[in-house]
């Protein structure tokens, strides 16, 4: 029994993070070098998601990003303690909409207890309703689970990150022009939100595999039907995931999909396997739309403009939306070809050193490296 | 206002007083601002004359009555202590036509009529209009579902206005673990208004693991009576004097 270590307990290993990982995670800001406090580093893979949330031209922001540097201090949970220093595990620090979590872990380039931002996750409380298509009744005047995913309605709307089926119906609404008794809604909570979209990088729960398994299960019912669909935000990742379990080509389906939260080559590239049309609703409004209203959806497309600007040319719209999606198209490579977005992120990767060059450590004296690019830096360029 | 559990509601008070001009009857209320990721609605507030009103805008419930949406909009709570949204209201006042038979009869002028129209309006409901259904399992599962009230006493009674406004509950199980509350005011030969309000407690830090059920049932209430606290509905002489008729 001497011997038995728990699971839980990290070995020291664990409390190392490998040099050839430690090029991932640039440092947070110039205020989280560890000069004063901890050194605070990010991984490099949320500056997307990053830049989608935080919009550091405002004084939210700002406060985000102050928030997170004053981690420095209270890393491990202790106000500058150091009982909390050789633990490896995660630990979840929400600040102003966001949830952070992070590691202490040795970080060798410095010489010191380092934190690690692992995750970032959007903090917007709960919603309320389980995953599925909604139908309206016209007797109780509400939107009820409709266990059968048969459809009878001509109208599908795949909701975002809302708070209710209330939200998403009148959001559904607002979106198609369609009265409520004449759509159905495919509702998401927070939960199956949180982990899609450019937010979802860890495992999947059983919630989020449901749900999108019971989207593919309405496709497949209702393949032969002629239905008008509109997804929204991460809408269209839950959209994107089900078509892997559609068996049958959709020709009858027309699509309409509104500042994806995303893999939108992906989606686009499966959509157009199944025969899907593009198009619906008003003739003004293009099928494949980034209003500018979401800054995630905004973000996400500049991370990869050139090649969605591509996908979007070689989409074929239905012949009324032609108009529209080109000038959107216009619109859209106009801004991928000034790449602030791919060259700050550029800027900030070729900054980090090359693993194993610990090279500044002389000793245990610490020496700053002041002269790389932070993170937050790289995330102002963009603003 | 202030609520238990350190919950604060909007201004009611300081809010926005909106007026509907029906014939027979106004209705005012104080409309917080709107709070939410849809757009809000509010119709034409002079309606005198329904004849001008688009056809469109009407909704033919299957039971008869046809229904015009008044208002619609949504607001937050907030916890005192870290400011976060911990319920959400969602609000709706529709006007509802009865049907030519139940206008005929009168069915909203006499509170003890009126209750049960209501208690028979919402079996039906129920059994989505299959009569051969009342009576039977079919509608004691779907009531049930619907969190609908279990007898007419479940109908609540509140006097206002020298009038009985009706509250029934009505949900599903399938969207959240409480009903809405609709409430059914009379306002005229022809017509009477419900308001909705849908009230969704989502916080993880005010949910039924912490914090009991019945606190957060109360809590529902209480707002629920602060919103109704604040409509109002004044009749003109000449519908007063019908009403009085009715009574006799």
């Amino acid at each position: 029994m001497a011997n038995h270590i728990p699971s839980h307990i990290p070995s020291a290993r664990r409390t190392h993070l490998a040099s050839s990982e430690l090029k991932n995670y640039p440092l947070f800001s110039d205020n989280t070098r560890g000069s004063c406090g901890r050194p605070v580093r990010i991984n490099i893979a949320l500056f997307t998601a990053f830049a989608g949330l935080v919009d550091s031209s405002t004084s939210s922001g700002q406060t985000t990003i102050r928030q997170i540097e004053n981690l420095r201090n209270i890393g491990g949970g202790n106000q500058g303690g150091l009982s909390n220093i050789n633990c490896a595990f995660k630990h979840i620090h929400p600040v102003n909409g966001l949830n952070v979590f992070y590691s202490i872990l040795d970080d060798s380039m410095l010489g010191k207890k380092t934190l690690f931002i692992t995750d970032i996750r959007p903090n917007n409380g709960e919603s309320v309703g389980a995953p599925g298509l909604y139908a309206y009744s016209g007797f109780s005047k509400i939107h009820k689970l409709n266990p059968n995913a048969e459809l009878q309605e001509k109208t599908v709307y795949i909701s975002g990150q809302v708070k209710n089926i209330d939200t998403a119906v009148e959001k559904g609404c607002d979106r198609t022009g369609i009265k409520a008794e004449d759509m159905a809604v495919f509702f998401s909570p927070q939960k199956v939100v949180n982990e899609l979209g450019v937010w979802g990088r860890s495992n999947q729960s059983q919630i989020t595999a449901d749900a999108i398994a019971e989207l593919s299960d309405v496709m497949n019912k209702n393949s032969k039907k002629r239905i008008y669909w509109v997804a929204e935000a991460e809408g269209a990742a839950i959209l994107e995931k089900s078509l892997d379990g559609v068996s049958s080509t959709l020709g009858g389906f027309r699509m309409r999909v509104i500042d994806p939260l995303a893999n939108t080559q992906a989606l686009l590239q499966k959509l157009k396997l199944k025969a899907v049309k593009f198009g619906g609703g008003h003739a003004d409004t293009p099928p494949i739309e980034y209003t500018g209203t979401s800054r995630s959806a905004q973000m996400l497309f500049s991370s990869n403009a050139e090649a969605l600007v591509r996908e979007l040319k070689n989409t074929r719209v239905m012949r009324d939306y032609r108009e529209v999606h080109d000038g959107m198209v216009d619109a859209l490579s106009g801004t991928a070809n000034k790449g602030t977005f791919g060259k700050s992120k550029g800027a900030l990767a070729n900054h980090m050193p090359q693993a194993g060059l610990p090279r500044k450590l002389t000793g245990n004296k610490v020496a700053v490296n002041s002269s790389s690019l932070t993170f937050v830096s790289a995330i102002k360029r963009l603003a | 206002m202030r609520f238990s559990l350190d919950v604060i509601g909007p201004d009611f008070d300081n809010s926005d007083l909106i007026v509907f001009q029906f014939s027979g009857a106004d209705l005012s209320f104080r409309l917080p601002d709107h709070h939410g990721s849809y757009n809000c609605f509010l119709a034409a507030q002079d309606m005198t004359d329904m004849s001008k009103v688009s056809s469109d805008a009407w909704s033919q419930h299957p039971l008869g009555q046809k229904d015009l949406r008044l208002v619609k909009q949504s607001w937050f709570y907030d916890d005192i202590e870290s400011q976060n949204h911990v319920v959400l209201c969602d609000f709706k006042i529709e006007l509802v036509e009865l049907a030519p038979a139940e206008q005929a009869q009168a069915v909203h002028l006499k509170p003890a009529d009126f209750e049960k129209w209501l208690y028979h309006h919402y079996r039906l409901i129920a059994v989505e209009g299959v009569e051969s259904h009342l009576g039977t399992e079919i509608e004691a599962l779907a009531r049930k579902e619907h969190m609908m009230p279990a007898d007419m006493s479940a109908i609540e009674k509140l006097d206002k206005d020298g009038l009985v406004w009706l509250t029934a509950t009505l949900g599903h199980v399938s969207i959240r673990d409480r009903p809405d509350w609709r409430t059914y005011i009379p306002l005229n030969e022809s017509s009477i208004l419900t308001v909705t309000c849908s009230i969704t407690i989502f916080s993880s830090d005010h949910d039924s693991i912490t914090i009991p059920m019945p606190e957060l049932d109360q809590l529902r209430k209480d707002i629920r009576d602060e919103i109704l606290d604040n409509i109002s509905v004044t009749y003109s002489s000449a519908f007063q004097e019908r009403l009085n008729q009715a009574e006799r």
